[in-house]
């Protein structure tokens, strides 16, 4: 064991092939569950030798992948179609007129259903896609030649948990694997000491709970490890010891304890891992404290990214993106971010419309639009899928004066890099923005989707439980391909 | 249906004689039919652990035990009612749903309280849903059920009441001569009124204090808030006293008492009216035998005064006192008394036949009633309700039913033919089959799940999936081996597990014998026992113990989780649990889905949504960086060293030596190599951080102890 050799941090991309079955194995997974499969594979239960099975981890991709790495921009609440990326002519027509006369309204969550309402803000076409975005979103809208908007989203769920479990798990029932599980089940991370799949808690873990991120059946070293976008993130990082001697002075008896106990008890794969896992540990307590560090990033970043803004939640959203950066350029493989408090609600805008959706989208506008920027000049954009979505979308008539209720027939979610065509729309809406009528694309469609652009066959990513293979998709999902590029 | 006895076998038919009363119970006659529950079963007393939290206006129920429910139907009018009588409440189950928590759906329970009649719950908003009604006597009350309807207005359950009225009156008839012919009494008793004040003064009876004044009050004396009183003709002792002088914030302060003249106990028993406070020994009616009170009653914080009796015959013959006291001047400082009455039944018209019979019923009764455990731990657990099969779901998809499927046992085993269900949901004729000693698989299973804990690894090694996607037994005759002795040891866990672990292989050393290896590189035939992952209850457990912190007290209720400030979002609860989890076992940890414990998330407990028999075992940093740098850790380390100093008092070369030793053995359960204890004898001398270090420095010792605890062998069993 090194402990008494400084740590050669940060952790970079393993570049060698790997040489042996454990080494392989370390490299396949990786991160916080490196190793996980050292115990994993040499049990019969998880399919014997794990190598010709499916149910073992780091399957690898299928095919050439596009993109290496996820940033998921969860989008608390439902953000409205009609008042984003959606724009319907039709409802500043028929503004405060009665809905039902010209399409059938289905029961909505509070069903306390009003008006035809027009959206109050602005559409404007921008860039050489000439893709039209609200003026929710000025800085967003500079980078929409990047974007590969789906404007015929459903979800099966009009209500915030059921919703949520689907859009993150692809089921609508508490406790299946995250997307983010899934992937660093499939492939692993290339990140030794982080995790493979980060939350980036803004301060809003969405309805449905921690569940949104759980590895469900699938080993615990795939779930997902929920940071905080400010001091070491996580907990148990920071050594015990006052000086870093006592601490290598500690492990240097472990080291030789547990070795004396190996030479009378014998070696085994599960000790000699469980060993190993204390050189990782250490090198965590410093690349932790060192990918959470803002400092070294250069002040016109700060400024772009808003880690400068007169706005709270803009300066935390601002951090969460750049600290997703720093990560990626670590190679953890899939990272969420969810929303900051703006004091009123998230995007949930039962009533006050415009005030509400207003400060959700002044928190994370600037943010996402300075991270979408940043990756394409450092060149890892091609290699890094963005993806922007809620759980479902708002009701294009009002709820009560000035709300919207939720509506999952159809919503719009935005891809971008990783593969994606750039500029382009998919799939549409009807003239009301209330349904999908064209392409209509499912929760399904989109994992499909995320898992194609990473090399992976998601018919093929299954995991061996309650007596069926599992997979992200269940038994549906198709590849939308109109948006690969 | 019931979950318990208190119902009866069957509901109560006209005509039925039943015992009713406590002392001296009397025969009754049912003149309809209703399902009442028996008080013989009173005291009932349900434990659990208790709970946090519990905003549940269910939970107050006494339900455990105690429940009546109706068959499920269909909800087809809004308007349920039902005609009941007697104390308790009615809950209305959605779907098979209770409402856990309030306020939403309060319209599902209604309670009962007093006179027979209708009882109508307003269900407008389930309307199409299946329902069924649970019924739940009020704590030692009866509640009787005759009737439920749905979708009837006022005037038609008159017309029910009149009805039902016009049936029952033969039976009224022959109630009311059956009782008298076996209780003898038939209305014959003798009654004498001791007292009842009407003449205006308190002739015979000896007042101290000012609360009763020196006349009985009328209805014009006291407070027209008072209210009707309740009492017999127009005098009454009443001790709110606002007369001459008094107001009424004072009536309840003045004090004293009023006592009867003395009289024989000649006759049965004491009837009387009494209110006011409920204050036991301070607002109360006494019965003075020999100047000692024997008997005592007190009013409940009602004005209205209502019926007391007292059973005297144990006083016969003796000389005895009424007194009445007001000893309290704060709220409900006041007592009332009315129309006192000595009652006596005439001996000698019981037929001798009759008598005998009804004593001998009584004696069985209550000798059966003694022999009732009314004391009994809560065992979770779903009330069997009505049978309902379910469809086929296309794909699994709860939008698409496809066709009905009759409920049966696993086709593979029994075939496509429905369970034969006498009554119920068929759960019962499931047990059946599930527990059918001719059933292998039962046995096989719990015998492998035992096999599975305590090796690593079940014969079958997919413990939850016997199935067709299972895995193979590596062994399959000895797991029949197994299967068999489990049934023929009576299914003793207990001893199947000592059965194990005296086993050979079992007790096998993990050292790995090099040809053994390259024959069986799986060790699928068990030539050695791999190390195992200590699961995450085990490892904090072993930390308290070791510390000497661990609270062994079982059951309770849990302890709330302890939040770090890592542990955030929405439904945070507002109070975090102690770090220690105040010493309690890791099983009495409170379980909240949204904020559970980064220890046994880190260590593989599974996340609570579905039952697992197999968890994974990973191998992750995050589980070092936990035992490196957790403060829980550290703490209990330290407490550990400092157990270590208080045990092995002695300090030098050799005490050193010796607790070091200490250690291992508690630690590890082994002691230490003489390589070993050189190695931690060297780092408890050494001068870590420069630092002049003697070897009584308990931080020192800290650091050896949590070195131990990251010493793989703490974690890893073998």
């Amino acid at each position: 064991m090194k402990a008494s050799n400084p740590n050669p941090y940060p952790c970079q991309r393993l570049r060698s092939l790997p040489t042996s079955r454990r080494e392989m194995l370390t490299k396949c997974v990786g991160g916080f569950g490196a190793l996980a499969l050292a115990g994993l594979r040499a049990d019969p239960a998880f399919g014997g030798d794990g190598l010709s099975q499916p149910a073992s981890a780091g399957h690898g991709p299928h095919f050439r992948p596009r993109a290496k790495n996820i940033i998921f921009l969860y989008m608390d609440g439902g953000p409205s179609q009609v008042d984003t990326f959606d724009p319907k002519p039709m409802l500043d027509k028929h503004n405060g007129e009665d809905p039902g006369r010209f399409f059938k309204v289905e029961a909505t969550q509070f069903n306390n259903n009003g008006t035809v309402l027009a959206s109050p803000w602005n559409f404007r076409q921008y860039g050489a896609s000439g893709i039209p975005v609200s003026d929710l979103f000025p800085h967003v809208s500079q980078c929409v030649d990047e974007l590969a908007v789906v404007r015929s989203m459903t979800s099966g769920f009009p209500e915030h948990t059921f919703a949520n479990y689907f859009l993150h798990t692809g089921s609508a029932l508490q406790g299946r694997p995250s997307m983010g599980a899934w992937v660093n089940y499939g492939l692993g991370s290339e990140c030794r000491n982080l995790p493979g799949f980060v939350v980036l808690n803004g301060g809003l873990i969405p309805p449905g709970g921690l569940d949104c991120f759980g590895s469900g059946f699938l080993p615990a070293s795939h779930q997902g490890s929920v940071f905080k976008p400010s001091g070491t993130g996580v907990a148990n990082i920071t050594p015990n010891e006052a000086t870093p001697e006592r601490q290598r002075d500690k492990l240097a008896l472990i080291n030789q304890l547990d070795d004396l106990a190996t030479a009378q008890f014998g070696e085994h794969d599960s000790l000699e891992s469980a060993i190993k896992n204390y050189e990782l540990a250490y090198a965590m307590q410093m690349a932790v404290p060192e990918v959470m560090s803002l400092t070294g990033e250069p002040d016109h970043l700060r400024r772009a990214y808003g880690l400068e803004s007169k706005y709270e939640p803009t300066r935390i959203y601002a951090a969460q993106c750049l600290i997703a950066r720093r990560m990626i350029e670590r190679g953890v493989r899939f990272i969420e971010l969810t929303c900051p408090k703006v004091g009123g609600d998230r995007w949930d805008q039962h009533g006050n419309l415009k005030s509400g959706h207003e400060n959700n989208a002044r928190a994370v506008d600037q943010p996402i639009a300075a991270l979408l920027r940043d990756l394409r000049q450092r060149g890892m954009l091609d290699e890094t899928l963005v993806v922007w979505a809620g759980e479902f979308g708002r009701t294009p008539f009002a709820q009560g004066r000035n709300g919207r209720d939720h509506n999952q027939y159809g919503f719009s979610v935005w891809l971008a890099g990783g593969g994606v065509k750039p500029g382009t729309v998919y799939g549409a809406t009807d003239e009301w923005g209330y349904r999908a009528v064209q392409d209509r694309a499912e929760m399904h469609d989109l994992h499909a989707t995320m898992l194609h652009l990473l090399g992976v066959e998601h018919t093929r990513s299954t995991f061996r439980f309650s007596g069926r293979d599992m997979r992200l998709t269940d038994v549906h999902g198709l590849v939308i391909h109109d948006i690969v590029g | 249906m019931k979950d318990g006895f208190i119902f009866g076998r069957a509901p109560r038919r006209a005509g039925l004689a039943y015992l009713d009363g406590g002392g001296r119970p009397i025969v009754k006659v049912a003149a309809h039919d209703a399902a009442v529950n028996d008080l013989i079963w009173a005291g009932l007393e349900a434990v659990h652990e208790g709970e946090m939290q519990s905003k549940s206006a269910l939970a107050k129920l006494p339900k455990s035990g105690r429940t009546l429910r109706t068959p499920t139907f269909e909800l087809k009018h809004g308007a349920v009612s039902c005609l009941v009588e007697g104390r308790g409440h009615i809950v209305a189950c959605v779907d098979s749903h209770r409402l856990i928590a309030g306020p939403l759906h309060g319209q599902t329970i209604k309670s009962v309280g007093g006179k027979a009649g209708w009882v109508t719950m307003n269900l407008e908003r389930y309307l199409g849903h299946r329902l069924h009604l649970e019924f739940i006597p009020a704590k030692d009350a009866a509640l009787s059920v005759r009737m439920v309807t749905q979708g009837l207005d006022g005037r038609a359950l008159g017309e029910i009441d009149r009805r039902l009225s016009a049936a029952e009156k033969e039976f009224q008839a022959y109630a009311k001569a059956a009782e008298a012919l076996l209780n003898g009494d038939g209305g014959e008793v003798e009654e004498r009124v001791f007292a009842d004040f009407e003449s205006g003064t308190y002739d015979g009876w000896a007042v101290t204090g000012e609360a009763f004044g020196d006349i009985p009050q009328t209805l014009k004396t006291i407070g027209s808030y008072q209210g009707r009183i309740n009492g017999v003709g127009t005098w009454f002792v009443n001790s709110h006293n606002i007369r001459p002088g008094g107001t009424t914030r004072k009536g309840d302060k003045p004090t004293g008492t009023l006592t009867s003249s003395e009289f024989t106990i000649d006759f049965d028993s004491i009837e009387f009216l009494v209110g006011g406070g409920a204050h036991e020994g301070k607002t109360c009616v006494n019965l003075l035998v020999d100047g000692g009170v024997v008997l005592s009653a007190t009013g409940r914080n009602n004005n209205q005064m209502s019926l007391n009796a007292w059973d005297v015959r144990p006083y016969a013959g003796r000389k005895a006192r009424i007194q009445v006291v007001d000893n309290h001047q704060g709220g409900w400082g006041n007592i009332g008394l009315d129309h006192i009455v000595f009652k006596k039944r005439k001996t000698g018209t019981t037929p001798a036949a009759a008598e005998k019979l009804v004593r001998a019923w009584q004696e069985e009764r209550a000798r059966l009633g003694g022999e009732i455990v009314r004391k009994s731990r809560v065992a979770l657990a779903m009330m069997d309700g009505s049978g309902e099969d379910d469809r086929v779901l296309i794909r699994g998809n709860a939008s698409k039913p496809g066709r009905l499927e009759p409920r049966h046992f696993l086709t593979a085993i029994s075939g496509d033919a429905p369970l034969p269900i006498k009554a119920g949901s068929g759960r019962l004729e499931l047990a059946e089959q599930v527990n059918d000693p001719a059933n292998p698989l039962t046995s096989r299973v719990i015998a492998n799940r035992i096999w599975h804990h305590l090796m690593g690894r079940g014969i079958v090694p997919t413990v939850d999936d016997f199935g067709v996607l299972g895995q193979r037994p590596s062994h399959p005759e000895l797991l029949d081996h197994l299967a068999t002795r489990f049934m023929a040891d009576g299914r003793s866990i207990k001893a199947m597990i000592r059965y194990i672990v005296l086993s050979r292989t079992y007790r096998l050393s993990s050292h790995v014998n090099s040809k053994a290896k390259e024959a069986d590189p799986k060790n699928t035939l068990w030539h050695h026992q791999p190390p195992r992952r200590l699961q995450g209850e085990v490892i904090r457990d072993s930390l308290l113990a070791l510390a000497g912190r661990l609270d062994p007290t079982p059951f309770g209720p849990p302890v709330p989780i302890h939040l770090t400030s890592f542990m955030d979002g929405r439904g945070r609860p507002g109070r975090s649990g102690p770090m220690d989890g105040a010493g309690r076992r890791s099983i009495y940890i409170a379980v909240r889905r949204n904020f559970l414990s980064p220890f046994m998330l880190t260590f593989d407990t599974p996340v609570p949504f579905s039952s697992m028999g197999r968890r994974n075992v990973s191998n992750v940093p995050a589980q070092s960086l936990i035992l490196l740098n957790d403060p829980l850790v550290v703490e209990l380390s330290r407490g550990w060293a400092e157990r270590a100093l208080k045990a092995v008092p002695e300090s030098g070369a050799d005490g050193v030596a010796k607790r070091v030793a200490w250690m291992y053995l508690t630690g590890f359960g082994r002691k230490p190599t003489a390589k070993e204890s050189q190695a931690a004898v060297a780092f408890l001398w050494s001068n870590a951080d420069g630092r002049k270090t003697g070897t009584e420095d308990v931080g020192r010792w800290a650091d050896f102890a949590h070195v131990l605890v990251n010493a793989k062998e703490f974690i890893f069993l073998r």
